[in-house]
This record gives structure tokens, C-alpha cells and sequence, in this order.
């Protein structure tokens, strides 16, 4: 139990935790101390195993306690309690535990009045030699029924309620649930005597057994109110509540390689540490593949725990089948850095899976969980269970820091609508979608990332092939008329190649052209500039003549003028 | 308080043979006691045996006997173990696991 809550109750109710830690989380911190507490329910519910339970885990940790049953002997008891791997007899001769089952003869022949005397003296000295105030009574409803009498078997009990009470001993009684019990109404009234009361039943629902606990009343004290499930499991009782304290997941955390270098890029860095991955696809698409490429990558170089929830194929066959993609396990399994938790969903019911998980990654502490696949889950029971079962491991690993990586096969070949897997689509943060086009008589693998929160990834479809050395990402084609795959993006990219040689030349004759008229504009224009040198020649020979006609002109002028002088003095 | 209260008078053939569990002066017990004594008196002809055993002071043999009631009487003769827990106020049902009616 975590510090906090023990300080926060300290004004409280004191509380004994009960061993179970589900079962502190519901009763806030375990079952009153110093008071009574009722465990009620039909047979194998397990009311003497939680019992049980209570006084081993708390001798285990070093508080003594009492167990009397008065339905099954000491030696049963021991027996069964070996089958869950406590130790009790080891415990007993410590002196931490005792176990007291008397027995009484359904034969004894009752005359006049008696009193539960014994029991208490019993009871006192037991506790008194293991030095503890803590006792299980077990099936109490068989010895109130040597009393044959409704009223004496109320008084009984009342006053040895009393009696516990001044002896502030920590009582845990079972009694057989009313609805199994001959007269139901026979053994309400412990439910009010006692402080606190827990009633087990079994149901039966779409042909699971399923075991539940309620806690009906703990005086003094808040407690968990729903119906919580629960399961026997090899070493006691287990029990899972949904955190009741809300969501406490921390944000995403440092990018984490795909263990492809390309895809890497396609998402925009990598993975995001504690985030939930989802990678949905049809049968066939490399969802797998694309897990155990993470697998391997993650392992081997970053020496990363992972832990692979198979559903589908046993370790043998997944470590086989990706040995053909170039993907070798082996390594990160003799490394121990990976480990393998398959079962077929029908063989257990979603509790059991569940408690099972939540066992392996409390031992195992990966750092990363791939489930294959989310899609099988149904198969526990029905959708809303593989929606249960889904929730609470997601729920769990993003409290404990734990990458989620969930395989999900869809029926449709690239149903984006069914991409969102079981209306979880709200904690996905990455959703990978692979998906094969069929066309030209072959099939091509592609891929989107349908959306990842926190990095900026691709939007494209990208084409990728299995290899025998892997995932390989082929190119993408950027031209233009969208994404095109296998055949097709290589039908267009020759085409593409034809095109742009043509252009090419088209450039090439226009540049000539140009060149060819730039020469045939400069010849015409020096042809022009001579035509005009002529015309300037002519001028100026023309100028030339007329200087010299006026020259003449003058001379004789000057000649005639000495003429016109002497005319002029004749008359 | 005596721990063993034997009234056996002849030594070798008991008939009788009874534990006789109580809890201190607690009045059912003191009850059944009396009871007793006076029920082996009339009817038993001194063949019997009667061990009276305190529990608040003998805590293992009511252990072992399972004693979680008391008043309780153990007759193992002359019939098989028989328990009658009680003040033994109905003498009948006591004359009865005697086989004496």
C-alpha cells in the first residue's frame, strides 16, 4: 500500500490490510480493525480462501493470526492451502499462524440451555498464545445451527459479538450466502451486527462463470460500491478494480525506433514511449511483421523488456515465421529480454487473462507489451468483455509507464472505419494502417499512419515490401495523379522517363531556334548598317561637289564684279 | 473447583462412563452438573464414572474434545460416543442416550 493513503486514514477507521490488494483498493485500505467483518456467499465462491488468505498474507508479514473453521478439518485446510503454495504448516510451528477446526457431531442430542462458552475460551486462549487479536471464523453458520432455534442462535451470536467486541478482536466470519442457505432470511441479521459485510456470488453470463464481491456496508469508512470480478488464481485471490482515482496517465514519452529506419520517418521520429499503439490490417498484411521488426530492433539494441500477449500462434511459431523476414528472436529470448504470455482466448475467462497479464508484467516489468491480437479478444466472451479486457491492460500498462502495442486484424482490406478497433479509438495515440492493393495481377503492401499524436507523420500511402532481410520501404513516386504501387509506379515512372526526354529535346530545338534567328537578326542588321554606309557615302560625296560649285561660284563672282564697277563709271 | 470429581464405586465393571464439560459457576453448567449427580444416583446404581472438566481451566482436553458449547456431556458407555450439550434440564432425552427408557 502506498504511503499516502496510510496518513491520509489516519484519523480514520484503523484498517488491517486484507492480503488481497485489489481487495485493499475496494475496502480503501482493508477490513475494520479491532471490529467484525461478514464474508457471505453460495459454495466456492472462495469466502474461506479470502479468509485464509487474510491471516497467511498477515503472518507472512508477521502478524499472527487465528483461523476455526467448522466445515473443513485442520488437515484439509493445510492440504489446500499447499495447493496455493502457502506454507501453513511452517507458519504454525512459528507460531504465526493457528488453526483450530473443531468438530461437531450433527448427532449431539441438545437438552436445556448452553451457551458458546467454549468457543470463547478457545478462542481467547488460541489468541492469547500467538499474541495477535486477528481470527477467521469460518462457515459460523454451522455451529449457530446446533442451536436448532432462531432466537438463541441470534442471542448467541449477539453476545459473542459483544464479546469480540470488548476483546477488540479483528473477526472475519463467513457465512453460506442467504440464497443458498434453506431459510434465507435466517442469518440477514449479521449483516447489521456487523461493521463491515462482503458478499461473493457466482454467475454464470454467456456461459462464463464469473465470480464477483460487493461490499455491502463498512461502517466508518468510504468503499469501492461497484461489482467488482475476481478469480482463484494458483496463489490466492485476485481481484482488479478499475482505478478508482481517475486517469493518471503520464504524457508520451521519448521517441522510440520502429527498428526501420524509413518507417522511422514515415511516423515522424519513431514510437512514442508510452503510448498505445494500434496496427491494424487483414490477415496476411505484415502486422506481424511490422511488431517483431520493433521486437527485434528494441531488444537487441536497445535492450528493452518486452512482453508478447499472444493470442493467435505459440512462441515456437511466431519465433519460426519471422525467422523467414530476416527477423531472428532468438537472441532477445536467451537474453530473457523477451518473453512470450500466449493462451487461446476460450481457454480462460477475461478475468483470468486479464489478472494473468497483470501477474507477468508486475514479475517481468517490460518495457513495452505487444498484444497479437486485439481482434481475437471477443473470443473471451463477448465484445463487451474483449472491450473490458482491452481498456483495463491499456488502463494498466499507461499507468506503469508501458508502451501498448495492439495488433488488430480487420476483415476488410482497407476499412479505415474499421481501423478504430472496438471503440477504443480515443486512447489509441498511433494507428497504423497496412493494407494490400490488388491490381495488374499482383498484390502490393502499403502503409498510412492514420494518426500519432505528438509527432508530425506522413500522410501518404507508402508502399513497402517483406524481404528475406525484413520491412523494406520502397521510394515514394511524388508525381503527380497520386500514390501509385508495385507494377504501376514502375510503369509510370518509365513513362515519366520517356516524357522528360522528349521535353528535353523540344528545349534543345528552341534554344537552336533562337540561336539561328539571333544570327539571322544580327546578318540583317550589318547588311542594313552597310546599305546606310552607302546612302552616307553618296551624301557625302554629294556635299563634297556642291562645296566645290560654290567655290567656283565666288571666283568668277569676284571676276565679274571688277567688270560691274567699271560699267558703272562708263555711264 | 476439583478438576476430576471420580464416583466410581465398584472399581472393576463400570456401566456408566461420563465427561461432564462446563465453563466455571456459570449457571447452565452448575446446572447440569447437579443434574447429573442426582439423574446417576436414582437410576445408575453407582456404576458409573463422571469426569467433571472445567474448560476455563483445562483448556486441551476441551480441544481435543471439541468443546465449543457447554454445558456438554460425553457418555461413552454404555453406548457409542454420545454428546448431549445443555443444562440437561429435558431428562428424558438424558434417560433416552442412556438406553434407560
Amino acid at each position: 500500500m502506498p504511503d499516502e493513503k496510510n496518513i491520509s486514514k489516519k484519523n480514520a477507521l484503523p484498517k488491517i490490510s486484507t492480503g488481497i490488494y485489489g481487495l485493499d483498493q475496494i475496502l480503501e485500505g482493508g477490513f475494520p480493525e479491532s471490529r467484525t467483518t461478514i464474508i457471505s456467499g453460495g459454495p466456492g465462491c472462495g469466502k474461506s480462501i479470502i479468509g485464509l488468505e487474510f491471516i497467511y498474507r498477515n503472518a507472512v508479514n508477521g502478524t499472527p493470526g487465528l483461523f476455526v473453521s467448522f466445515e473443513e478439518k485442520a488437515d484439509a485446510i493445510l492440504q489446500n492451502a499447499m495447493t496455493l503454495g502457502w506454507n501453513l504448516k511452517e507458519l504454525e510451528k512459528d507460531k504465526k499462524i493457528s488453526i483450530c477446526a473443531p468438530y461437531i457431531d450433527p448427532k449431539t442430542i441438545i437438552s436445556g440451555q448452553f451457551s458458546i462458552m467454549g468457543l470463547m475460551t478457545i478462542i481467547d486462549a488460541k489468541l492469547k498464545e500467538l499474541n495477535t487479536n486477528h481470527m477467521v471464523i469460518d462457515a459460523i453458520d454451522i455451529l449457530l445451527k446446533i442451536f436448532n432455534d432462531e432466537s438463541k442462535e441470534r442471542n448467541e451470536i449477539y453476545s459473542f459479538h459483544n464479546w469480540i467486541q470488548e476483546k477488540k478482536i479483528t473477526t472475519i466470519l463467513t457465512v453460506k450466502s442467504l440464497t443458498e442457505c434453506t431459510s434465507p432470511i435466517r442469518y440477514d441479521f449479521l449483516d447489521f451486527m456487523a461493521d463491515c459485510v462482503i458478499h461473493l456470488d457466482n454467475r454464470v453470463d454467456e456461459q462464463k462463470s464469473t465470480s464477483r464481491l460487493r461490499v455491502i456496508k463498512y461502517r466508518g469508512s468510504y468503499f469501492g460500491k461497484n461489482e467488482y470480478p475476481y478469480i482463484i488464481k494458483k496463489n490466492g485471490i485476485s481481484i482488479v478494480p478499475i482505478s478508482k482515482s481517475g486517469l493518471r496517465h503520464r504524457p508520451l514519452g521519448a521517441y522510440i525506433s520502429s527498428g526501420n529506419e524509413d518507417f522511422d520517418n514515415v511516423l515522424g521520429g519513431g514510437y512514442r514511449k508510452c503510448s498505445c499503439v494500434l496496427i491494424s490490417g487483414i490477415t496476411g498484411s505484415g502486422k506481424t511483421t511490422l511488431a517483431n521488426t520493433f521486437i527485434e530492433n528494441a531488444c537487441n539494441k536497445n535492450r528493452s523488456r518486452i512482453l508478447y500477449i499472444g493470442f493467435e500462434e505459440s512462441q515456437e511459431a511466431i519465433i519460426n515465421n519471422m525467422l523467414s523476414p530476416g527477423i531472428d528472436l532468438r537472441p532477445a529470448i536467451k537474453t530473457n529480454l523477451l518473453q512470450y504470455l500466449t493462451a487461446l482466448p476460450e481457454s480462460m475467462d477475461c478475468e483470468e487473462h486479464l489478472i494473468r497479464a497483470f501477474d507477468k508484467i508486475n514479475e517481468f516489468k517490460p518495457d513495452h507489451i505487444i498484444v497479437d491480437s486485439i481482434s481475437a479478444c471477443p473470443r473471451m466472451g463477448s465484445e463487451k468483455i474483449a472491450f473490458d479486457y482491452i481498456m483495463r491492460l491499456l488502463n494498466f500498462c499507461k499507468e506503469n509507464d508501458i508502451t501498448c502495442f495492439f495488433l488488430n486484424q480487420t476483415i476488410k482490406a482497407m476499412d479505415i472505419h474499421q481501423i478504430s478497433g472496438m471503440e477504443i479509438s480515443s486512447l489509441i495515440d498511433t494507428a497504423i494502417l497496412l493494407g494490400m492493393i490488388e491490381e495488374k495481377g499482383e498484390i502490393n503492401r502499403i502503409v498510412i499512419v492514420l494518426k500519432s499524436r505528438g509527432t508530425s507523420h506522413s500522410n501518404q500511402y507508402r508502399e513497402f515490401q517483406i524481404t528475406n532481410n525484413g520491412i523494406s520501404f520502397v521510394d515514394v513516386y511524388i508525381g503527380e495523379g497520386g500514390v501509385l504501387t508495385g507494377t504501376s509506379r514502375i510503369e509510370k515512372e518509365a513513362n515519366d522517363a520517356i516524357e522528360r526526354r522528349l521535353r528535353e529535346q523540344e528545349i534543345t530545338k528552341k534554344r537552336h531556334e533562337i540561336a539561328s534567328k539571333e544570327a539571322e537578326y544580327e546578318a540583317y542588321i550589318a547588311f542594313k548598317r552597310s546599305e546606310l554606309e552607302v546612302v552616307r557615302n553618296e551624301l557625302e560625296c554629294m556635299l563634297t561637289e556642291e562645296d566645290i560649285r560654290l567655290n567656283n561660284v565666288n571666283k568668277r563672282g569676284k571676276l565679274r564684279d571688277n567688270l560691274y564697277k567699271s560699267e558703272e563709271s562708263i555711264s | 473447583m476439583k478438576n476430576n470429581n471420580n464416583n466410581s464405586c465398584s472399581s472393576n465393571t463400570i456401566k456408566y462412563r461420563f465427561k461432564l464439560f462446563v465453563a466455571g459457576n456459570e449457571p447452565n453448567s452448575v446446572q447440569a452438573k447437579e443434574k447429573l449427580e442426582k439423574v446417576s444416583i436414582k437410576y445408575l446404581n453407582n456404576d458409573y464414572e463422571i469426569k467433571i472438566i472445567d474448560i476455563l481451566k483445562d483448556l486441551n482436553s476441551a480441544l481435543e474434545n471439541g468443546v465449543l458449547v457447554t454445558p456438554m456431556l460425553i457418555i461413552s458407555l454404555p453406548t457409542h460416543e454420545t454428546t448431549i450439550v445443555g443444562s440437561l434440564s429435558d431428562t428424558d432425552k438424558l434417560l433416552n442416550a442412556l438406553q434407560l427408557i
